[in-house]
């Protein structure tokens, strides 16, 4: 029970990353560009430099050894290529957001003047009106009386039961 | 023990915080006040008046209700629209 918390946590907050991304994040890129540099200077060095005792001797392994880290260093170069087009994204994606939550909060603004705008439009009417009835009334109570059954049909209606 | 606090450690190094997270969008104070219950009249009295009162204070009270559902219906359309412009 409580891993699944943790889990759902982790989840929700976290986006975990693979060991290739992890070390991408860990170690500064220039790490990966001088060991594909090297590894190429290597790997050139050991067909070219065959003049130099240390290389002739060791030509097959130094070959070797620059071949695979020249594909780790490929590997992780394309890993970093990878890893800033998706920062590229996060950033552009986090632009609109800012941009979106700008504009939200303005419409919520014009939506909040315009309801209050509209209810002090409706509240003046009414005084406006209610002016008239006390203007008006003893003519009315004069003229009309309101039945018993008149105003609890009206009651009713408007206490919405049945 | 130890091990295990090791690589768990190791392991959430590996996570990263979500960069873009979405908040929903809030919504004015005032148009989430619930609409409140039509006036009734005072059933002792007869008077003509009375009764015209009672329906002017419901009409206006209408009239604010409808202002409120107008105004939440432009709130979800136009942050509907804001929402759907970020891709």
């Amino acid at each position: 029970m409580a891993w699944k918390t943790v889990r759902n946590i982790i989840n929700t907050h976290y986006k975990c990353l693979g060991l290739d991304m992890w070390i991408v994040n860990f170690l500064p890129d220039f790490i990966f560009h001088v060991l594909l540099l090297v590894s190429l200077l290597a790997l050139v060095a050991s067909f070219v430099l065959d003049s130099i005792p240390f290389v002739s001797t060791n030509a097959k392994a130094i070959q070797l050894a620059s071949a695979v880290v020249l594909a780790i260093a490929l590997y992780f170069e394309g890993a970093i290529s990878d890893n800033d087009a998706w920062l590229a994204r996060v950033a552009a994606l986090e632009r609109q957001v800012a941009v979106a939550e700008a504009k939200s909060k303005e419409t919520n603004t014009v939506i909040q003047y315009q309801y209050r705008d509209k209810v002090r439009t409706v509240k003046e009417t009414q005084v406006v009106v209610q002016e008239r009835i006390v203007k008006e009334a003893a003519k009315m109570d004069a003229e009309c009386r309101v039945s018993p059954e008149a105003i609890s049909i009206l009651n009713q209606a408007a206490g919405g039961k049945q | 023990m130890k091990y295990a606090v090791l690589a768990s450690a190791l392991l959430l190094s590996a996570c990263v915080s979500v960069p873009v997270e979405r908040r929903f969008p809030s919504v004015p104070a005032e148009i989430q006040a619930p609409c409140g219950n039509l006036q009734t009249i005072d059933p002792a009295t007869n008077k003509l008046s009375v009764v015209v009162d009672s329906v002017v204070t419901n009409y206006t009270q209408y009239r604010e209700c409808q202002a409120k559902t107008d105004s939440w219906i432009e709130w979800y359309t136009k942050q509907k629209q804001i929402f759907e412009s970020v891709k």
